[in-house]
């Protein structure tokens, strides 16, 4: 099967830093990738870069085959790989509802039906029982989830995650990480960054270790977490040795 | 919220209200002084409600607004004075040339973001009031005068009695607010109140900031300038320094904000409390005026913004006993 998602020897600089350098990754339909990596590492360049919001130096990036480099996020969007933040962004203006309505009304349909389909997202994040409640009331983890619903609402094929699990008590990333396998069931395809590396264990496919804007890494969770290069890029040389 | 002049209530108080504007002319009966004020509060709700899609609903700060008002005028005299075209084509280019003036300043401007848009289109409106006071095929800083026809709706113009002017500008003000009803309950309206909030989000979910920006710049510009062409006919007069000028930008802003940015009310509201205290006090405190109006308006700036920074509509909204949460759709 074509991969959705490749990443061919991608690379970004700003001024003499090499935030990305030749990054290439495939991701197969229904996967759940999680980058990992320490802060600095290049993760969120390199999601920038797939969403759209910066552009790639050099290297080529392909959704379902065609090519999406240096399309602005609103394009890439269109073409159904959506982002959510690393901070939440609610309109804080709006509703819980109202959010996900925007999301919907990016398909292209009425507002009657982008009802419809935002309460089928918030039924899907387990937050009906909000949608008339403002988004200013909500909680981090609700924060995290309306943003989820929006992005579903939007029907993507691909869901680009950054740090999902970003200050999230304990409780809050158990319901999480449910929705998001029931998520993939329903056939979506997610890649995230994550710190989170417990969580990552307990339910991505595949995880992809990125050290000073390279690729150290790439297999299992457990193949990854246990690699030296990985452990010495978290703890740091000397630490590493005594780990 | 706008929403809830939808409910029994508010439509019952909307109908009363409209009511009572049809029938003031009767009820101020032979009373210029009062009918030219009531006249000016409706301008500048038009140009309030005109000015609020885009620093309302879209959260863009404009003080450079009067721009568009100014050009209207100017179109419609401009078009009366050299091809003695009919006011009401006056009216209909009046409003599109402004509609298309504002989405090109918005293409550069829209690059910017917060204080750095807001000098932007002070910067933009500034330029151009210069470039019209030296500018003699429109009248430079003397101005060029409509020419006086007989009276009548075709020619709109009335010369004894204005109270068509008040009619003509209170249909107009219908009809804006219509319109704005209208947007909040759009797929437009839930993308421009999306990116006031959240403009990087809505672009990630697909949509193109810059293109509803523009479409709320296109209407707003295109409404105010109507409003110009409303007051070209009125006065029968246009120069840079009464409709291009700074203070044209900042009382349109003042009225909406202090009203209530973002709401459908709220620069009616504004217009109808602000325009009779400055009228007055022209009147009553003082011989040349605009000292003590805009020391009044200072003070009641710093008075909103210390208590209620979403203005007056915030605080009817906080007091309302019928208040409710807004879901412009229908419940399932």
């Amino acid at each position: 099967m074509a991969p959705i998602l490749s990443v061919r020897r991608a690379s970004k600089a700003f001024g003499g830093l090499q935030a990305v350098r030749s990054v290439s990754f495939d991701l197969a339909p229904g996967e759940i990738l999680a980058i990992i990596g320490p802060n600095g590492a290049g993760k969120s360049t390199l999601f920038n870069l797939i969403a759209g919001q910066e552009r790639a130096d050099s290297g080529e990036i392909l959704f379902e085959e065609r090519p999406i480099t240096g399309l602005p996020a609103e394009a890439v969007a269109r073409r159904g790989l959506v982002k959510t933040f690393q901070t939440s962004r609610p309109f804080a203006s709006m509703t819980f509802l109202e959010n996900a309505m925007v999301g919907a009304l990016a398909q292209g349909v009425g507002l009657r039906r982008a009802r419809d389909i935002a309460l089928d997202a918030l039924r899907t994040v387990g937050l009906e029982s909000q949608a008339d409640a403002p988004a200013s009331w909500a909680s981090t983890g609700q924060r995290k989830r309306l943003e989820i619903a929006r992005a579903l609402a939007t029907a993507p094929r691909l869901l680009l995650l950054d740090e999902p699990f970003g200050g999230v008590d304990l409780p809050s990333i158990d319901a999480l990480i449910e929705l998001l396998r029931l998520v993939r069931e329903q056939g979506m395809t997610l890649l995230l960054i994550e710190h989170n590396l417990e969580a990552v264990h307990r339910f991505v496919d595949r995880v992809l270790a990125m050290h000073l804007g390279e690729t150290i890494a790439e297999g299992t969770p457990e193949q990854v977490t246990g690699d030296p290069r990985v452990v010495q890029a978290y703890l740091g040389a000397s630490e590493a040795a005594h780990a | 919220m706008p929403s809830r002049v939808t409910s029994p209530a508010g439509l019952a108080a909307l109908l009363l209200l409209l009511a009572v504007l049809i029938a003031l002319p009767l009820l101020i009966g032979e009373r210029p002084f009062e009918l030219r004020m009531a006249t000016v509060i409706l301008l500048f709700a038009i140009m309030g409600q005109g000015w609020n899609v885009l620093g309302g609903y879209a959260g863009q700060v404009s003080i450079g607004h009067g721009l568009y008002f100014g050009l209207g005028a100017y179109t419609a005299v401009l078009l009366a004075v050299r091809l003695d075209l009919s006011p009401w084509i006056g009216l209909l280019a009046g409003t599109l040339f402004p509609a298309f003036c504002a989405v090109l300043v918005g293409i550069p401007c829209f690059r910017l973001r917060g204080h750095y848009f807001v000098i932007a289109t002070l910067v933009v409106a500034e330029s151009v009031f210069q470039i019209f006071t030296v500018w003699e095929w429109v009248g430079s800083a003397v101005g060029i005068e409509m020419p006086v026809k007989s009276e009548g709706w075709a020619n709109f113009q009335f010369h004894r009695d204005k109270t068509p002017y008040y009619y003509i500008a209170l249909a107009m003000l219908v009809l804006v607010t219509a319109g704005k009803w209208w947007l909040h309950r759009s797929r437009l309206g839930f993308i421009l109140r999306a990116i006031r909030d959240e403009e990087e989000a809505v672009r990630s979910l697909g949509f193109s900031p810059q293109f509803y920006k523009s479409v709320a710049m296109a209407i707003s510009g295109g409404i105010l300038g109507a409003a110009g062409v409303f007051h070209a006919q009125y006065v029968l007069f246009v120069d840079p320094f009464s409709v291009l000028g700074l203070h044209i930008s900042v009382l349109v802003a003042l009225f909406a904000i202090m009203g209530g940015v973002g709401t459908l009310a709220g620069p009616i509201l504004g217009a109808a409390i602000l325009v009779p205290m400055s009228e007055y006090s022209r009147v009553y405190l003082s011989g040349s005026g605009r000292n003590v109006d805009l020391l009044i308006y200072g003070a009641l700036i710093m008075l909103i913004a210390v208590y209620r920074p979403d203005g007056l509509m915030g605080l009817w909204q906080r007091v309302n006993p019928f208040r409710r949460q807004s879901v412009p759709v229908r419940k399932g």
